[in-house]
């Protein structure tokens, strides 16, 4: 048997291991463990990045790798949870020129369609709501099978103008950039 | 009279102008509310003072390899003494201070990036405490720095008008 032939047998062999491993664990991850999870962002001020995470949020997630069709995502964020990294910033948040939180308290993402990027790479697309404003959004994340879950670790940039977030003195893009990269990182249970 | 190199020259000039933009820049920044203006009046102040350290290396190592220009002939011991060590206090001042301002940024979570363009490295982990206690560093330092400033330019004055013995001029270009 030439060593090309052994070769190939094996790799059948592989992915048909692979294969049957998938098929057995192919329940889908509905559970969001919050506790195990984070979400926060990186603004940028000056071209200086800043992190800063939101403190409460909820998630339905359905997430089976093998049946993306029917995956689903629903993420809704507190923002008065909101923790922008510096007290004087956190402080202004709630403020009418940014969140607004007094008239709309949460963010919201609904998903619309799941897509496989390869090499465990995802992006899911869907509709963001803040303040008022609903705008198509996509995020690209990668799916990591761990114990007992799977981590889904992405980011989500998005326009904050879009958004009407910091508006009137601060509608200024040169101090404080337009873009805003929501990153995230869930363990999802199934 | 013997005079500081050109080069000496050009270095001390260049960081009193940056110094004495930063150095107000900084008292009236802090007190400001939060606004755009603010956060460019900070990436400003932390800019200039990022100069100030490189041009500090560039300095010290010049003076190192160089012995400054004779004092006048006759100078009471402790006015010598007093030369010496309010210059050795602000040569201290000019890396501290600097240095102060770059720890806190990078312990109250921002990163300093020069000129906008060049992300410097952050020299701790963000830790509040920390970052306030720096806070505090950096402005007793730069009362320090005001005093010693103040110290200097007393005795520009003293010899230029008092004395009459122009030490000045070892620092303005001009012929010998």
């Amino acid at each position: 048997m030439s060593l090309l032939r052994l070769c190939r047998i094996r790799m059948a062999a592989g992915a048909l291991l692979w294969l049957t491993a998938t098929l057995a664990m192919s329940a889908p991850y509905v559970r969001i463990n919050t506790a195990a999870s984070s979400i926060g962002f990186v603004s940028t001020q000056m071209n200086v990045p800043t992190s800063g995470h939101f403190g409460r949020f909820a998630a339905q997630v359905r997430f089976d790798p093998a049946a993306l069709v029917q995956d689903s995502a629903q993420v809704t964020i507190a923002l008065a949870s909101t923790d922008a990294g510096n007290a004087e910033a956190t402080g202004m948040l709630a403020d009418k020129d940014w969140f607004d939180t007094a008239h709309w308290p949460e963010a919201r993402f609904v998903s619309s369609s799941f897509r496989e990027l390869g090499g465990n790479r995802y992006a899911v697309a869907g509709t963001l709501t803040i303040k008022g404003h609903s705008v198509p959004v996509t995020s690209v994340f990668v799916a990591t099978p761990v114990v007992g879950g799977i981590r889904l670790d992405g980011q989500l940039p998005l326009s904050r103008k879009a958004f009407a977030i910091g508006v009137g003195q601060w509608a200024d893009t040169s101090v404080v950039a337009d873009r805003v990269v929501v990153v995230f990182h869930l363990l999802v249970q199934p | 009279m013997k005079r500081y190199t050109r080069f000496a020259m050009a270095l001390h000039w260049l960081m009193a102008l940056l110094i004495l933009t930063t150095l107000p820049l900084g008292l009236v920044m802090e007190d400001l509310p939060l606004s755009p203006h603010k956060l460019q009046l900070y990436a400003w102040h932390k800019w200039i003072g990022i100069t100030v350290l490189a041009l500090w290396f560039v300095r010290a190592a010049w003076r190192m390899t160089h012995p400054a220009p004779a004092l006048s002939a006759g100078m009471p011991h402790w006015q010598q003494l007093a030369a010496e060590w309010t210059h050795r206090t602000l040569y201290l001042l000019m890396i501290l201070i600097p240095l102060t301002g770059w720890l806190m940024s990078s312990a109250l979570g921002f990163s300093v990036v020069w000129l906008g363009i060049w992300k410097l490295p952050d020299l701790v982990a963000p830790d509040h405490a920390l970052g306030e206690t720096l806070k505090h560093v950096h402005a007793w330092l730069n009362d320090g720095l005001m005093a010693m400033l103040g110290l200097h330019l007393a005795a520009v004055l003293q010899h230029e008008f008092i004395l009459k013995d122009h030490l000045l001029r070892r620092m303005l270009p001009g012929r010998d």
